[in-house]
């Protein structure tokens, strides 16, 4: 294929995925409606901004962050539950401003702060493990071209050769066909 | 940024198509029936009846005052959200020019409900006497105008330029309002703060709160919002307002989750501020409220207007259709009215809780009057703002 340029010719290197670039957001949200009705799993989309609505477009479905953020904001109002009754009412009791051992208001603040800082841990952190990050190398940066563009004015569907879907002949053109440009291959190494 | 879909056909503009005649007239009649049990009374016994009044005023006043206060956040930060659902604010918050005349049984009566006003009490309080600059009769009339001026004139005003434009599509109204938003948000804020502290915290002119505007005001916009999203739900069970979305309910949801944090917060802060410190003249608001069967009340109150509504909120599905959003809706409703409960009958009922009768015929009686008045106000223009340059952003809304 005249599209595909010159790593594919040496045929001995494994393709890792197909990358594709498109022109402009609306075309690669549209793009990614149709790669998504075609079935495929292991693909993704890249951008230099967020393009509203692609979650629908690339049929993701609802992330699960907030699940690891809710066992964050857990553990922390427990942690900090803990944390203050433990030392005032049992280890080290002592009458402050006469008020009880066991005082709910002035346990607040922390029950909140720790909630909050518990949820935001998780939070990033969920994200990051979701993502499978941090990682010192990807495959993905094996293709120039999307190093130059894609946090500049770039917009990629990169898809995986791991795919039921993929086909070494049919991928590609579909791929032309949604009217993407630079239809690459992409080595694993 | 939504220059992703190409296709974009400008929604129908939409009116009430069915007579609302009926409707509004049985409204009227029950507004107009309660309204005089509740005056009959008022016979029997004068000062519990016209608390229950202010009860009932307070109620729709924050609500009303909340929903002018949406109206012009969304021309302040220049929101595109907002334009579909936009009108029913307006509409809402126009429903103070009832509320300018349901105040004059309560300026009438003053000496039964605000002890400050009455000209014994100056003669023998000298915390009074001290306090006249603001406690006095003629800068209390100077803040009422202010109050009821800038409330009813600005939200007519938001409300007619907006309607105007459906009728030219000028992008010269949705300017001017929003130059004017910033300018009503300082008016807002001081009319809210200081009607709060006039009609409220001076239930009992010894004690103060610096927090006590931001509690009222936390409680009012929470409260209007869940509001909107009741008119904004019955009037798409009806068939109306149809590019209202499911992206459209889950900002309303999201807002309503956030306002339901900020009352906590602001209601959490202020008490455990006053419990901290331990001062007579601020305890003696919680310690009345701590009394007897009150205190079931007082945290009834926490997991009530927080609790519940909080946990209910938090999954992203409950936000995204508006049946189980206007379930929320009308519990935090419900629980707005117990707030006021809450803070207006423990002064004259100080044993324990106690429901009167007019409690309930004053709320039904003022809510027929305002709902007759609402129903008319949404009925007598278009139900969004067809031709408000940011509609197309709106419709395509994606969050």
């Amino acid at each position: 294929m005249a599209i595909l340029s010159k790593v594919t010719d040496s045929l001995e290197i494994e393709a890792w995925a197909i990358g594709a670039e498109f022109p402009s957001a609306a075309a690669v949200y549209e793009a990614a409606q149709k790669v998504r009705d075609k079935g495929f799993k292991w693909w993704d989309v890249y951008s230099s901004y967020p393009i509203h609505g692609m979650d629908a477009a690339m049929g993701l479905g609802k992330s699960w962050v907030s699940a690891v953020s809710l066992a964050g904001a857990a553990t922390g109002l427990t942690t900090a539950v803990l944390l203050e009754t433990i030392p005032s009412v049992f280890l080290y009791p002592m009458i402050v401003q006469g008020k009880p051992y066991f005082s709910l208001p002035a346990f607040f603040p922390i029950m909140f702060e720790l909630t909050v800082l518990f949820t935001a841990f998780a939070t990033v952190f969920g994200m990051l493990g979701f993502n499978l990050l941090p990682r010192l190398h990807h495959p993905l940066f094996n293709w120039e071209r999307f190093c130059q563009k894609a946090s500049d004015d770039g917009f990629f569907i990169v898809i995986e050769t791991a795919d039921p879907h993929y086909n070494a002949e049919e991928t590609p053109k579909l791929l032309a066909s949604l009217g993407a440009t630079n239809v690459t291959l992409i080595p694993r190494d | 940024m939504s220059d992703h879909s190409h296709t974009y056909t400008p929604p129908e503009p939409e009116r009430l198509t069915r007579d609302i005649g009926p409707l509004r007239k049985k409204l009227l009649v029950v507004g107009i029936v309660a309204l005089a049990l509740t005056a009959l009374g008022g016979s029997l016994d004068r000062v519990q009846t016209l608390h229950s009044y202010l009860f009932a005023f307070m109620y729709f006043f924050t609500i009303a005052a909340g929903a002018f206060f949406w109206t012009i956040l969304h021309y302040a930060t220049n929101g595109n959200w907002s334009v579909v659902v936009r009108r029913q604010f307006e509409n809402i918050a126009n429903v103070v020019g009832v509320l300018v005349i349901a105040f004059i049984p309560l300026l009438i009566f003053q000496h039964d409900i605000w002890a400050w006003t009455r000209p014994e009490e100056l003669a023998t309080s000298e915390l009074l006497q001290k306090k006249q600059p603001y406690l006095g009769m003629t800068f209390y009339a100077v803040r009422l105008l202010f109050y009821f001026g800038f409330f009813f004139l600005a939200a007519r005003f938001y409300r007619k330029l907006s309607i105007v434009q459906d009728g030219d599509g000028s992008i010269v109204h949705s300017w001017r309002l929003r130059w004017w938003s910033p300018l009503s948000i300082i008016g807002f804020g001081i009319s809210i703060t200081f009607s709060a502290i006039d009609w409220l915290m001076a239930l009992d002119y010894h004690w103060y709160s610096t927090m006590w505007g931001v509690y009222v005001f936390a409680g009012a916009a929470q409260s209007s919002m869940a509001a909107c999203i009741l008119v904004v739900y019955a009037l798409r069970k009806h068939g109306y307002l149809k590019p209202v979305t499911s992206e459209h309910a889950h900002i309303m949801g999201k807002l309503l989750l956030a306002f339901t944090v900020f009352w906590a917060y602001i209601a959490f802060s202020q008490y455990m501020l006053i419990w901290y410190a331990n001062i007579p003249e601020e305890t003696v608001f919680f310690i009345k409220r701590n009394i007897g069967s009150w205190t079931y009340l007082s945290i009834f109150l926490v997991a009530g207007h927080f609790v519940i509504p909080f946990l209910y909120l938090l999954p992203q599905a409950v936000k995204k259709s508006f049946g189980s959003l206007g379930v929320i809706a009308v519990w935090i409703l419900f629980m707005h009215a117990v707030d006021y409960f809450w803070i207006i009958m423990p002064v004259v009922r100080p044993a324990g809780i106690h429901l009167a009768w007019t409690d309930l015929t004053a709320w039904i009686g003022l809510g027929g009057i305002v709902l007759y008045y609402l129903v008319g106000l949404i009925g007598g223009a278009g139900l969004f703002p067809s031709r408000n340059p940011r509609l197309e952003e709106c419709v395509k809304l994606t969050n």
